[in-house]
Protein backbone atom coordinates (compact mmCIF):
# COMPACT_ATOMS: atom_id res chain seq x y z
CA UNK A 1 0.00 0.00 0.00
CA UNK A 2 1.49 3.37 -0.95
CA UNK A 3 0.74 7.08 -1.52
CA UNK A 4 -2.94 7.64 -2.16
CA UNK A 5 -3.90 4.36 -0.48
CA UNK A 6 -2.22 5.45 2.75
CA UNK A 7 -3.96 8.81 2.52
CA UNK A 8 -7.34 7.21 2.01
CA UNK A 9 -6.79 4.81 4.97
CA UNK A 10 -5.73 7.73 7.19
CA UNK A 11 -8.78 9.74 6.10
CA UNK A 12 -11.08 6.79 6.74
CA UNK A 13 -9.72 6.21 10.26
CA UNK A 14 -9.99 9.91 11.12
CA UNK A 15 -13.49 10.32 9.65
CA UNK A 16 -14.81 7.31 11.56
CA UNK A 17 -13.22 8.47 14.81
CA UNK A 18 -14.62 12.01 14.58
CA UNK A 19 -18.05 10.76 13.56
CA UNK A 20 -18.48 8.08 16.22
CA UNK A 21 -16.55 9.63 19.11
CA UNK A 22 -17.33 13.33 18.66
CA UNK A 23 -20.50 13.35 16.51
CA UNK A 24 -18.68 15.49 13.93
CA UNK A 25 -19.39 14.67 10.32
CA UNK A 26 -17.03 14.85 7.34
CA UNK A 27 -17.87 17.31 4.56
CA UNK A 28 -16.21 18.14 1.24
CA UNK A 29 -13.88 21.15 1.10
CA UNK A 30 -16.28 22.79 -1.41
CA UNK A 31 -19.04 22.69 1.23
CA UNK A 32 -17.10 25.08 3.47
CA UNK A 33 -18.62 28.51 2.80
CA UNK A 34 -16.81 31.84 3.17
CA UNK A 35 -18.49 32.55 6.50
CA UNK A 36 -17.10 29.34 7.90
CA UNK A 37 -13.52 29.89 6.69
CA UNK A 38 -12.42 31.11 10.13
CA UNK A 39 -13.44 27.70 11.48
CA UNK A 40 -10.45 26.36 9.57
CA UNK A 41 -7.80 28.35 11.46
CA UNK A 42 -5.58 25.75 13.07
CA UNK A 43 -5.23 25.66 16.82
CA UNK A 44 -1.93 26.14 18.58
CA UNK A 45 -2.51 22.83 20.34
CA UNK A 46 -1.42 19.49 18.86
CA UNK A 47 -1.33 15.94 20.09
CA UNK A 48 1.30 13.42 19.11
CA UNK A 49 1.17 9.64 19.45
CA UNK A 50 4.27 7.58 18.74
CA UNK A 51 4.16 4.02 17.54
CA UNK A 52 6.93 1.44 17.52
CA UNK A 53 7.54 -2.26 17.10
CA UNK A 54 6.68 -3.47 13.64
CA UNK A 55 7.44 0.01 12.37
CA UNK A 56 8.52 3.30 13.93
CA UNK A 57 6.43 6.37 13.45
CA UNK A 58 4.16 8.99 14.90
CA UNK A 59 0.81 10.62 14.30
CA UNK A 60 0.33 14.35 14.91
CA UNK A 61 -3.23 15.68 15.10
CA UNK A 62 -3.78 19.44 14.76
CA UNK A 63 -7.42 20.56 14.92
CA UNK A 64 -8.78 23.99 14.05
CA UNK A 65 -9.74 26.13 17.05
CA UNK A 66 -13.46 25.67 16.48
CA UNK A 67 -13.09 21.93 16.00
CA UNK A 68 -11.18 21.56 19.27
CA UNK A 69 -14.06 23.20 21.09
CA UNK A 70 -16.63 21.02 19.32
CA UNK A 71 -14.65 17.80 19.95
CA UNK A 72 -14.64 18.27 23.72
CA UNK A 73 -18.12 19.80 23.87
CA UNK A 74 -19.73 16.98 21.90
CA UNK A 75 -17.90 14.21 23.76
CA UNK A 76 -19.03 15.60 27.12
CA UNK A 77 -22.39 17.04 26.08
CA UNK A 78 -21.49 20.56 27.21
CA UNK A 79 -21.34 23.96 25.46
CA UNK A 80 -18.17 25.45 26.84
CA UNK A 81 -15.45 22.92 27.61
CA UNK A 82 -12.50 24.17 29.63
CA UNK A 83 -8.83 23.94 28.62
CA UNK A 84 -8.27 20.61 30.39
CA UNK A 85 -11.31 19.06 28.72
CA UNK A 86 -10.14 20.27 25.29
CA UNK A 87 -6.69 18.78 25.89
CA UNK A 88 -8.15 15.48 27.08
CA UNK A 89 -10.42 15.30 24.03
CA UNK A 90 -7.56 16.06 21.65
CA UNK A 91 -5.36 13.38 23.21
CA UNK A 92 -8.10 10.74 23.20
CA UNK A 93 -9.05 11.39 19.57
CA UNK A 94 -5.36 11.28 18.56
CA UNK A 95 -5.00 8.01 20.47
CA UNK A 96 -7.98 6.40 18.72
CA UNK A 97 -6.91 7.58 15.26
CA UNK A 98 -3.37 6.28 15.89
CA UNK A 99 -4.63 2.91 17.07
CA UNK A 100 -6.47 2.54 13.80
CA UNK A 101 -3.68 3.91 11.60
CA UNK A 102 -0.55 2.24 13.00
CA UNK A 103 -1.37 -1.30 11.81
CA UNK A 104 -1.60 0.00 8.23
CA UNK A 105 2.15 0.63 8.34
CA UNK A 106 3.18 -2.55 10.13
CA UNK A 107 4.41 -5.61 8.36
CA UNK A 108 2.14 -8.62 8.36
CA UNK A 109 1.82 -10.35 11.71
CA UNK A 110 4.09 -7.99 13.61
CA UNK A 111 2.94 -6.07 16.66
CA UNK A 112 2.74 -2.31 16.74
CA UNK A 113 2.84 -0.56 20.12
CA UNK A 114 1.14 2.77 20.65
CA UNK A 115 2.56 5.22 23.22
CA UNK A 116 0.38 7.49 25.37
CA UNK A 117 -0.57 10.73 23.59
CA UNK A 118 1.49 13.85 24.29
CA UNK A 119 0.45 17.46 23.93
CA UNK A 120 2.63 20.09 22.36
CA UNK A 121 2.13 23.50 20.84
CA UNK A 122 3.40 25.30 17.76
CA UNK A 123 7.10 26.00 18.02
CA UNK A 124 7.80 22.99 20.25
CA UNK A 125 9.65 20.11 18.65
CA UNK A 126 8.25 16.63 18.89
CA UNK A 127 10.54 14.19 20.72
CA UNK A 128 10.69 11.46 18.13
CA UNK A 129 13.41 11.56 15.53
CA UNK A 130 12.83 8.91 12.89
CA UNK A 131 15.54 8.38 10.35
CA UNK A 132 14.56 7.65 6.75
CA UNK A 133 10.96 8.48 7.52
CA UNK A 134 8.25 9.36 5.06
CA UNK A 135 5.33 11.64 5.77
CA UNK A 136 1.68 11.65 4.73
CA UNK A 137 -0.52 14.64 5.57
CA UNK A 138 -4.29 14.46 5.34
CA UNK A 139 -6.69 17.33 5.95
CA UNK A 140 -10.21 16.45 6.96
CA UNK A 141 -13.09 18.95 6.77
CA UNK A 142 -15.88 18.46 9.28
CA UNK A 143 -19.14 20.26 9.96
CA UNK A 144 -17.53 22.30 12.76
CA UNK A 145 -13.98 22.83 11.54
CA UNK A 146 -11.03 20.96 10.12
CA UNK A 147 -8.02 18.96 11.25
CA UNK A 148 -4.63 18.02 9.86
CA UNK A 149 -3.38 14.50 10.45
CA UNK A 150 0.34 14.09 9.85
CA UNK A 151 1.73 10.58 9.84
CA UNK A 152 5.49 9.95 9.89
CA UNK A 153 6.51 6.38 9.24
CA UNK A 154 9.62 4.41 8.51
CA UNK A 155 10.09 2.44 5.33
CA UNK B 1 -31.02 -2.00 36.91
CA UNK B 2 -28.82 -1.00 39.84
CA UNK B 3 -25.32 -2.14 39.00
CA UNK B 4 -21.82 -1.19 40.05
CA UNK B 5 -19.36 -0.62 37.23
CA UNK B 6 -15.65 0.04 37.50
CA UNK B 7 -14.14 1.98 34.57
CA UNK B 8 -10.34 1.78 34.37
CA UNK B 9 -8.91 4.14 31.76
CA UNK B 10 -6.07 6.69 31.91
CA UNK B 11 -8.08 9.10 29.77
CA UNK B 12 -10.32 11.21 32.05
CA UNK B 13 -12.53 12.20 29.13
CA UNK B 14 -13.09 8.58 28.10
CA UNK B 15 -14.18 7.73 31.66
CA UNK B 16 -16.66 10.62 31.49
CA UNK B 17 -17.88 9.53 28.03
CA UNK B 18 -18.55 6.00 29.29
CA UNK B 19 -20.40 7.31 32.35
CA UNK B 20 -22.43 9.66 30.14
CA UNK B 21 -23.28 6.81 27.78
CA UNK B 22 -24.76 4.78 30.65
CA UNK B 23 -26.80 7.79 31.82
CA UNK B 24 -28.11 8.56 28.31
CA UNK B 25 -29.03 4.91 27.75
CA UNK B 26 -31.24 4.76 30.83
CA UNK B 27 -28.84 3.40 33.44
CA UNK B 28 -29.00 6.50 35.66
CA UNK B 29 -29.03 4.42 38.83
CA UNK B 30 -25.80 2.69 37.86
CA UNK B 31 -22.89 3.46 40.20
CA UNK B 32 -19.74 4.18 38.24
CA UNK B 33 -16.37 3.89 39.98
CA UNK B 34 -13.32 5.31 38.19
CA UNK B 35 -9.63 4.45 38.16
CA UNK B 36 -6.85 5.83 35.98
CA UNK B 37 -4.68 2.69 35.97
CA UNK B 38 -4.76 -0.99 36.87
CA UNK B 39 -3.31 -0.50 40.34
CA UNK B 40 -5.99 2.00 41.33
CA UNK B 41 -8.56 -0.34 39.81
CA UNK B 42 -7.41 -3.27 41.97
CA UNK B 43 -7.67 -1.08 45.07
CA UNK B 44 -11.30 -0.25 44.23
CA UNK B 45 -12.07 -3.93 43.59
CA UNK B 46 -10.88 -4.73 47.11
CA UNK B 47 -13.34 -2.26 48.62
CA UNK B 48 -16.46 -2.64 46.44
CA UNK B 49 -18.51 -5.50 45.02
CA UNK B 50 -18.25 -4.61 41.32
CA UNK B 51 -20.67 -6.15 38.78
CA UNK B 52 -18.84 -5.16 35.59
CA UNK B 53 -15.27 -4.19 34.84
CA UNK B 54 -14.53 -1.92 31.85
CA UNK B 55 -10.79 -1.74 31.16
CA UNK B 56 -8.47 -0.01 28.72
CA UNK B 57 -5.26 -1.81 27.69
CA UNK B 58 -2.55 0.83 27.43
CA UNK B 59 -2.23 2.65 30.73
CA UNK B 60 0.71 3.88 32.82
CA UNK B 61 1.76 2.31 36.19
CA UNK B 62 -0.22 -0.90 35.60
CA UNK B 63 -1.73 -1.68 32.20
CA UNK B 64 -4.96 -3.53 31.50
CA UNK B 65 -3.28 -6.90 30.82
CA UNK B 66 -1.43 -6.90 34.15
CA UNK B 67 -4.56 -5.83 35.97
CA UNK B 68 -6.67 -8.60 34.42
CA UNK B 69 -4.05 -11.21 35.38
CA UNK B 70 -4.43 -10.07 39.01
CA UNK B 71 -8.23 -10.03 38.74
CA UNK B 72 -8.27 -13.61 37.45
CA UNK B 73 -5.89 -14.82 40.20
CA UNK B 74 -8.16 -13.57 42.96
CA UNK B 75 -11.14 -15.74 44.00
CA UNK B 76 -13.06 -12.62 45.02
CA UNK B 77 -12.82 -11.01 41.57
CA UNK B 78 -12.22 -13.77 39.01
CA UNK B 79 -15.91 -14.10 38.08
CA UNK B 80 -16.49 -10.39 37.37
CA UNK B 81 -17.51 -9.88 33.71
CA UNK B 82 -14.94 -7.88 31.76
CA UNK B 83 -15.27 -5.49 28.82
CA UNK B 84 -12.03 -4.31 27.25
CA UNK B 85 -12.31 -1.01 25.38
CA UNK B 86 -9.25 -0.06 23.41
CA UNK B 87 -7.96 1.40 20.15
CA UNK B 88 -5.72 -1.69 19.89
CA UNK B 89 -5.98 -3.15 16.39
CA UNK B 90 -3.59 -6.06 16.52
CA UNK B 91 -5.58 -9.27 16.15
CA UNK B 92 -2.99 -11.45 17.90
CA UNK B 93 -2.98 -9.22 20.97
CA UNK B 94 -6.79 -9.07 21.01
CA UNK B 95 -6.96 -12.87 20.85
CA UNK B 96 -4.60 -13.12 23.82
CA UNK B 97 -6.85 -10.78 25.78
CA UNK B 98 -9.93 -12.83 24.99
CA UNK B 99 -8.33 -15.65 27.04
CA UNK B 100 -9.34 -13.63 30.09
CA UNK B 101 -12.93 -14.34 29.09
CA UNK B 102 -13.33 -10.69 28.23
CA UNK B 103 -15.37 -9.13 25.45
CA UNK B 104 -13.42 -6.67 23.32
CA UNK B 105 -14.80 -3.36 22.02
CA UNK B 106 -12.68 -1.53 19.51
CA UNK B 107 -12.49 2.29 19.65
CA UNK B 108 -14.23 4.21 18.23
CA UNK B 109 -17.41 2.65 19.59
CA UNK B 110 -21.05 3.71 19.47
CA UNK B 111 -23.26 3.90 22.59
CA UNK B 112 -25.41 1.14 21.06
CA UNK B 113 -22.43 -1.18 20.78
CA UNK B 114 -21.34 -0.54 24.37
CA UNK B 115 -24.86 -1.22 25.65
CA UNK B 116 -25.25 -4.39 23.57
CA UNK B 117 -21.95 -5.84 24.80
CA UNK B 118 -22.70 -4.85 28.39
CA UNK B 119 -26.12 -6.52 28.26
CA UNK B 120 -24.45 -9.66 26.90
CA UNK B 121 -22.38 -9.82 30.06
CA UNK B 122 -24.77 -8.93 32.90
Amino acid sequence: MQGMSYKSEIYKAAAETFEITCFLFPIEEEEVDNQSKEQLLLSNMKSMVEFSGATDGMVILTPSKSLLNAMAGNMLGIDEPNKDEKEEALCEVANIISGNIAPIFSKKGELCYISPPQLFSNGEKSTKNITNSLKETVRIFLDEGAADIEVHYQV
Amino acid sequence: MDIKILVVDDSPIMRKVIERTFNICGYESTSIFEASNGKEGLDILEEHAIDLLIVDINMPIMDGVQMLKEVKKNDQTKEIPILIISAESNKERIEKLSRFGAIFIHKPFTPEKLMAKMEQLI
